[in-house]
């Protein structure tokens, strides 16, 4: 393992912003007293006169983006998932997401991977509070080539965009040379007949892993990236539990209202198969080292495997 | 949108109107303590302070008060003007307009209602319609104040 190498995407986020900041010159970087932790502060160095910190107050941050979006400028808004999701929810809903403005929310530090910092910091909701927001857009990337091409895909798009990032350094499992990320479209990175693994973010490492493992023991699983979780892609998805039968989500976010509601909603609408949600069980988390707290919440292939054994044997009984 | 002005050199200018009540929400202050630190004089925010909000009087519901000395104490030039007195109005804006290096609050004192003699200062007035006897009275009351206003030209 020790040749995998390892990036957090909130660094992928800040080196993205910098590299694409030339390439788009009304690209404008908001922060809120954070920017050395989002790691916009890469971008405030490369562009200082197209950075703005907005101070420890999220919800004006919001406001100031949503009038820069309003005059032409494409603004990043970037704070802890908690902050820019939580408090500011209501801004990003009415001065936003209703008037479908050309906002991108940079929200760094989400899950409970946050690690130290504890329950007040580690965000398990936003992508519940985003997901409720008609014509937002959710991309939650598992790794640094992903986080890339999440953020110029983001810039790319016209409308609400908001972009989840984690602070734990997670392997890098994508190929830049032949990534390619399209918003909407997951990707499956492994096919398989008896169950699928549904991941998003760091989480899709594990299930690879997971999956390794069930091979091992004669299970046969697939696994699907699903970078963006609205829109959600709801064909693959609908395809998976067509052909496998039987479907785990994975997600470092409550198993209330993420990926694993989306693929709950998604398939009990188009073909009604057994879900398992493998997330955080409707509880906090607390201060502790981030890989240890993954583990302790199951957020980890050893779980994803154990409870893809356990949905196996309960659909061939 | 003042930022953005700022950001790419255009000369418009952008007005806001808050309410009084509305004061005593905090994203007011956060954008507030924002436009002073960048300087936006290009920004006037106008308080309409009349004083009443839905529970009943600001004073008495939460009060936002001292409202100008709130904003002075924000970094911003405070104007006060009588909202119900067009040279006032005239006066108020032409000095917002010369302000330079910081944004302006005018604090314009009015009447909820004015002139609607069952609706003046009224707090059940804030977010209710009238009905058509009502519309009737109060639009034959300022009906009768503007050829009283008209006459005396």
């Amino acid at each position: 393992m020790s040749d995998v190498i390892k990036k957090a995407t909130r660094e992928s986020y800040g080196e993205a912003l910098v590299a694409l900041g030339e390439k788009y010159e009304n690209l404008v970087v908001l922060d809120a007293d954070l920017a050395a932790a989002t790691k916009t502060g890469m971008f405030r160095k490369a562009f200082p006169d197209r950075f703005y910190d907005c101070g420890i107050a999220e919800a004006n941050m919001m406001g100031v983006a949503a009038g820069l979006a309003a005059t032409g400028m494409i603004p990043f808004a970037s704070s802890f998932a908690m902050f820019a999701a939580g408090r500011a929810f209501e801004i990003v809903r009415n001065s936003i997401g209703y008037p479908h403005l050309n906002v991108k929310i940079g929200a760094t530090h989400a899950g409970i991977s946050v690690g130290e910092d504890g329950a007040t910091h580690q965000c398990c909701e936003d992508i519940a509070l985003m997901r409720t927001i008609p014509g937002m857009v959710i991309l939650n990337p598992a790794d640094d080539v992903e986080a890339k091409a999440a953020v110029e895909a983001a810039i790319q798009y016209q409308g609400p965009v908001y972009c989840r990032f984690g602070r734990l350094a997670v392997p890098i499992i994508n190929d830049p040379e032949t990534y390619q990320f399209e918003i909407g479209k997951g990707i499956a990175l492994r096919e398989g007949t008896d169950l699928t693994l549904v991941a998003t973010g760091l989480m899709v490492n594990e299930a690879l892993q997971a999956a390794e493992v069930l091979a091992a023991e004669g299970i046969s699983a697939r696994v699907l990236n699903i970078h963006t979780i609205k829109p959600l892609d709801t064909e693959l998805i609908a395809a998976a539990a067509r052909e496998t039968g039987c479907l785990i989500t994975c997600e470092e976010h409550s198993i209330i209202g993420g990926l694993g509601s989306a693929v709950a909603e998604c398939v009990a609408e188009s073909c009604p198969v057994p879900v398992y949600r493998v997330g955080v069980k409707d509880t906090y988390g607390y201060s502790g080292p981030a890989v240890a707290l993954l583990k302790e919440f199951g957020l980890c292939a050893e779980n994803i495997a154990a409870v893809a054994k356990d949905a196996f044997s309960k659909k061939n009984r | 949108m003042a930022l953005s002005a700022k950001h790419r050199n255009e000369n418009y200018h952008v007005y806001t109107i808050l309410g009084d009540g509305e004061l005593q929400e905090g994203q007011v202050w956060e954008a507030a303590m924002f436009a002073a630190h960048y300087g936006l004089d290009n920004l006037t925010a106008i308080v309409d302070n009349n004083g009443l909000q839905i529970d009943g009087k600001i004073t008495e519901v939460c009060s936002p008060e001292p409202i100008t000395d709130k904003f002075a104490a924000f970094g911003w030039h405070v104007i006060t003007m009588n909202a119900h007195d067009f040279d006032d109005i005239e006066r108020a804006f032409r000095e917002a307009e010369r302000i330079t290096g910081q944004p302006v609050a005018i604090i314009q004192r009015s009447t909820k209602g004015k002139g609607v003699s069952f609706m003046e200062n009224q707090v059940g007035w804030h977010g209710t319609a009238p009905n058509q006897e009502q519309y009737e009275q109060a639009m034959a009351e300022l009906t009768a104040e503007l050829k009283r206003l008209e006459a005396l030209v």
